[in-house]
């Protein structure tokens, strides 16, 4: 264990390890210090001047995100003279900052919108016009960037040299002149833009994908895990239960997993599940109208599929299985169609593209799947030997009558599905169990089963370290005729 | 390596990449030997710096136009930097840069091509000849109406060349 230190906050005894800074002390002790340039996962800048404490003994006032806990230190935030300098900083700030809260995207979590309202609420000495600077650039594929509002915090700076090391922004000319942006207006091409609206305190940095959806504060926030691989970020979900649609994903701190960060393709996870993209009611294929038809009543769907598995052998029945459920579903799942049906044709779902292998250095994975270590374990718990590898060719080759499929949730995993399920379809009946539905992808299958989303169901899943997390209920299913597992298992019990 | 650096100039970049701690700290007298050699730095410098000497585009670009005496854009043949500071104003800095001007309007009326720039600079140190002004790397001093229209008449022959 490090040597800890203590020292004096606001009256109160601290000890941190030694080499802790005021700031990180504080964090610790929830302690408020206001900051714009401080980012935990970030190197140490000290350029807003905002996090400004007293110390007893010291000339000045101190920043606090770079000053080291000695012991003994007397530390206060509460002195007047600690909520002037915020004051005068705060004034600095705002010097050319547009002041366009009701329009900026920001609003509602904007730092400089907080500090105004706490310690500023002034009118501005300023007699001459503000300075104007570019609007509404186009920086990269999900970022727009607004330089007026900008406070040369250096956050989205530090974040392209330290984190995805990728360098692409900086702050070019000087003074009231400064402005934040890429080289010659390059773009940003990484996975990792919409980190920066994140660390971005002010409205500069807005996420293009989001921007002028929704006011933040009309938003409810859950904390969830990312389906998108097997890194398994943790996320915060930001939507309206009330409208069941969710507008934005967030990275929730975990520093086992994620940091502070996620990647991109983990933020567009949400999409799979709003109604566009969701299958909301159980359906069937019509051959005489060759269209789909759906039905709110699933029961009769449970019923076609019992007497389905009744009348055929367990050995003309295949399951198909995606490895992105979680580990109480594959339980139940395994438990009533191996254990107690006897079916042994148990195949593992995987994209045949898929470079399971791949990291890009940071989070995302080769492995789309969030819970392929959960899988193969339950898989194992029932005696199944289960490879990764082609299996589909495998479940073709055996000739099933019937494939029951944990379609995979998040169709970008999953681009050759709707083909591969053609290929099936053309042998056996599908009964497909999906939260998915394309309409334009697929055709014949027997029947369609709704199932929950990732933040819509409670379980656990366990990610590439083996580390099990619980994923928890964010909003209420997102039609009522939609099905946990569980409910489709105990329908069938009931029939068979 | 890149042909667009004479040798000389590599052979300077070398010497400065390797005098400072930080390869990063070398970009501002890199930048002073480009723009002493050229007369400014070109976009194409900057991303041969990245290219051979992996000193990224936005590092220099941030360098480049945070200090106003680097240049970006083509220079003028004559760069007339004229001081405004307390002494040469005392000294009749007002009437020198207005005939400057006049005579600077001149090739607007005429449709040509004025081969000078014209930029306020601080104080030159020499207060004992304000008003004063550079051209190029020549010091011109005790300017008055008269004079500086004479030594830019000179100019004039000398970029027309007649």
């Amino acid at each position: 264990m490090s040597k800890q230190v203590s020292f004096t906050l606001d009256g109160q005894e601290v000890t941190v390890p030694q080499g802790w800074t005021v700031m990180q002390a504080a964090r610790q002790e929830k302690v408020a210090i206001p900051h714009f340039c401080w980012h935990p996962g970030l190197k140490v800048a000290g350029v807003c001047r905002f996090c400004l404490v007293h110390v007893e003994g010291a000339r000045k006032l101190e920043i606090s995100c770079n000053l080291v806990v000695q012991p003994g230190m007397v530390v206060s935030t509460l002195r007047d003279e600690v909520k002037q300098a915020h004051k005068w900083a705060l004034e600095f700030h705002l010097l050319n900052h547009p002041l366009d809260c009701p329009i900026c995207d920001q609003a509602g979590e904007c730092g400089l919108q907080d500090y105004y309202m706490e310690v500023g609420l002034y009118q501005s000495q300023m007699t001459r016009p503000k300075v104007l600077k570019p609007k509404a650039l186009d920086v990269g594929s999900e970022l727009v960037l607004d330089t007026e509002r900008c406070i040369l915090c250096s956050k989205c700076v530090r974040f392209e040299d330290e984190v995805t090391k990728t360098g692409a922004l900086g702050i070019f000319a000087r003074g009231d002149r400064s402005i934040i942006g890429t080289y010659h207006g390059q773009k940003i091409t990484h996975q990792y833009q919409e980190n920066l609206v994140d660390i971005c305190p002010v409205g500069a940095f807005t996420s293009r994908r989001f921007r002028f959806k929704q006011r933040v504060w009309f938003l409810k926030e859950k904390s969830s895990i990312c389906p998108g691989c097997s890194t398994g970020c943790a996320i915060k979900v930001h939507g309206k239960p009330e409208m069941r649609r969710y507008f934005r994903v967030k990275p929730e701190e975990d520093q086992s997993v994620n940091g502070h960060w996620l990647c991109d393709k983990g933020r567009m996870t949400l999409e799979h599940l709003n109604p566009e993209a969701r299958l909301m009611q159980a359906a069937r294929w019509q051959a005489a109208q060759q269209a789909w038809e759906f039905s709110p009543q699933t029961a009769p769907f449970i019923r076609e599929l019992a007497q389905e598995i009744a009348r055929l052998a367990p050995q003309d029945i295949a399951l198909l299985v995606s490895a992105q459920y979680t580990n109480e579903e594959y339980a139940e799942f395994f438990d009533y169609f191996v254990k107690q049906r006897g079916i042994t044709q148990v195949y593992q779902w995987r994209e045949p593209s898929e470079a399971r292998d791949d990291f890009d250095g940071l989070l995302l994975r080769g492995d789309h799947n969030a819970n392929t270590r959960g899988l193969m374990a339950a898989l194992k718990q029932v005696g199944i030997k289960a490879k990764i590898g082609d299996q589909l060719e495998k479940c073709v080759a055996a000739k099933p009558q019937l494939v029951i499929a944990l379609s995979p949730e998040i169709s970008f995993t999953a681009p050759s599905l709707p083909e591969q399920l053609a290929q099936l379809n053309s042998l056996a009946r599908v009964s497909l169990w999906t939260t998915h539905f394309s309409a334009s992808q697929w055709t014949q299958l027997w029947q369609l089963l709704p199932l929950r989303g990732f933040a819509e169901k409670i379980g656990t899943v366990t990610n590439y370290q083996g580390k099990t997390r619980v994923l928890k209920e964010a909003f209420p299913p997102v039609a009522s005729e939609v099905l946990a597992i569980s409910q489709i298992i105990a329908g069938l019990h009931k029939e068979l | 390596m890149s042909s667009l650096f004479s040798p000389e100039i590599r052979q300077k970049i070398e010497h400065y990449l390797q005098r400072y701690e930080t390869r990063r700290s070398a970009i501002l007298p890199i930048l002073h030997c480009i723009q002493d050699e050229y007369g400014w730095v070109k976009e194409e410098h900057v991303l041969a710096l990245e290219e051979h000497y992996q000193l990224p585009r936005v590092q220099v670009e941030e360098v480049l136009t945070f200090y106003s005496m680097y240049r970006q854009q083509e220079p003028k043949q004559f760069r007339l930097m004229l001081c405004d500071n307390l002494v040469c104003t005392m000294m009749g800095y007002k009437e020198v840069d207005s005939a400057i001007r006049g005579h600077l309007q001149e090739y607007q009326h005429k449709g040509k091509d004025c081969p000078f720039s014209l930029e306020k600079v601080p104080c030159l140190g020499v207060c004992d000849g304000a008003p004063a002004m550079l051209i190029n790397k020549t010091r011109h001093l005790n300017l008055d109406a008269n004079n500086v229209v004479a030594i830019l008449k000179n100019c004039d022959t000398l970029a027309t060349g007649t």
